[in-house]
């Protein structure tokens, strides 16, 4: 059995990007306001470092070619440094992006994994971590762990259910828990 | 390199799938690597790909004899090795296939290479971790940042090369023990001896079965893990204080000494041409 968790939580993301751009100074909070998405990087408690996990520049770039009209951005420091992991998971890096636009970047980022491990005998596995801008100005930090052709259903579907929630009882904070037969 | 000698170089591959001479496959090597070179100085891109295929194809023909030897004398560890060196460059040529893959039987090639990889005794790796500080593209040596596209992707084939990312600074973090490595070559191993070689109590009996077995390298064979019920006198001899051969991690005594019988994993060998085996053996996995 393959097992996939989503967590999906009620946060507040202007704290979020002031902490990170107060951190690395880079002049980076003027393209913040107009971006659609936006590339955060992880401080590591280890090393004092900002860093993003491998591949990260490889898939900015490929973002920006495949889907031009969006304005993508990354929150770089001086140094930029990637955080390559233990086994055989692929970690996305960690985004910020607006509601509408959630399908089409789930999309990419499974067809981009899919890709990359197409030919593989095992199905990749996804480490994802989602900032949802909603319209009503509210975000929610949503976590993906689990088969990479899951991704894209689980994480919408749960990313609804929340924003229901959200509605109803003005906060959220979710797990699910999902496992299946392997294909 | 026109047409007809790409023609030409595939047909004769295809001839010799299964030749286990491995002096005809390091041949084959050294004279695509010297046809890529003159490719690659003529800056004939089309060309340096062509041959960068079947040299690779070529030198995990003539890797895959190694392992199959290296298993006979024993030396499973690196036969364990140069299966992943195959399997990567076996991936490698299907993400870029310049040639025919199904003409060379590619993907059932990559398939074998799995079969065997599943029979090893192998669960637990160790598994680094770093932060890469400075890494640059191996095609054109830019520095790889998210300011500036070199436009090279990672595994793509340019005149004759496939593109990695080198590493030039790192530091590193952890060590940790995995289950699902990104190398495989990591395996835990007990320790090493005053001439530094592994301390191997590995059980490779299996690969060692079939190895045993096969008729000649390029031998097609497979197999499937089935439960079967057998008599307990069959593990008369076996202690109450061992592991239950049933897979239940408890010790034997208290588990199932007392039945008649016991359901223990079997495998179940399959080989797909004639092979020198007389009788099926049958090979029981104690925990």
């Amino acid at each position: 059995m393959a097992n996939s968790e989503v967590s999906v939580k009620l946060i507040n993301i202007e704290e979020i990007i002031n902490h990170i751009i107060e951190r690395i100074q880079y002049g980076n909070d003027n393209k913040v306001e107009f971006a659609d998405v936006i590339i955060v990087p992880e401080f590591n408690d280890e090393k004092k470092v900002f860093v993003f996990p491998t591949g990260t520049a490889e898939i900015f770039h490929l973002l920006k070619l495949s889907k031009p009209d969006l304005n993508t951005i990354i929150l770089e420091d001086k140094k930029y440094i990637e955080l390559a992991l233990h086994s055989n998971t692929f970690r996305i890096p960690k985004m910020i992006v607006g509601y509408a636009i959630l399908p089409l970047i789930i999309n990419f980022l499974s067809s981009y994994i899919y890709d990359k491990y197409k030919e593989s005998s095992q199905e990749p596995k996804m480490e994802l971590n989602l900032i949802v801008k909603r319209s009503d100005g509210s975000s929610i930090e949503l976590r993906y762990s689990g088969p990479a052709s899951d991704a894209s259903k689980s994480i919408i579907e749960s990313v609804e259910k929340a924003s229901i929630s959200i509605m109803s009882n003005g906060s959220s904070q979710k797990t699910e828990k999902k496992s299946r037969t392997e294909k | 390199m026109s047409y007809g000698k790409a023609l030409d170089i595939l047909m004769e591959l295809e001839l010799n799938l299964n030749n286990s001479n491995i002096e005809y496959w390091i041949n084959k090597e050294k004279m695509f690597l010297s046809l890529k070179q003159e490719a690659v100085h003529l800056n004939d891109e089309p060309s340096a790909n062509s041959l960068w295929f079947v040299e690779q194809f070529s030198i995990c023909k003539r890797v895959y004899i190694d392992c199959i030897d290296n298993m006979r004398i024993n030396s499973f560890y690196k036969a364990w090795c140069d299966f992943e060196r195959i399997e990567i460059k076996l991936r490698q040529m299907i993400a870029n296939p310049v040639f025919d893959l199904e003409r060379l039987q590619v993907g059932s090639f990559l398939k074998q290479v799995e079969v065997w990889q599943k029979i090893f005794p192998y669960k637990l790796y160790f598994s680094p971790g770093f932060l890469e500080i400075s890494k640059h593209c191996s095609i054109c040596d830019e520095k790889i940042s998210p300011s500036f596209d070199c436009g090279h992707r990672i595994g793509r084939l340019y005149m004759g090369d496939i593109c990695y990312h080198e590493v030039r600074e790192a530091e590193m973090l952890e060590v940790s023990i995995v289950k699902e490595p990104v190398q495989k070559y990591s395996v835990l191993f007990y320790g090493s001896n005053e001439n530094s070689q592994h301390l191997d109590n590995y059980d490779y009996s299996i690969p060692k079965f079939v190895t045993e077995h096969l008729h000649s390298p390029f031998s097609q064979w497979t197999f499937e893990w089935i439960d079967k019920r057998h008599s307990i006198e069959k593990f008369a001899l076996l202690g109450y204080e061992r592991f239950c051969p049933c897979g239940s991690s408890r010790k034997f005594g208290e588990c199932c000494a007392d039945k008649d019988s016991i359901v223990i994993p079997h495998i179940s060998i399959v080989f797909a041409e004639d092979s020198n085996l007389q009788e099926i053996e049958e090979i029981i996995v104690l925990p």
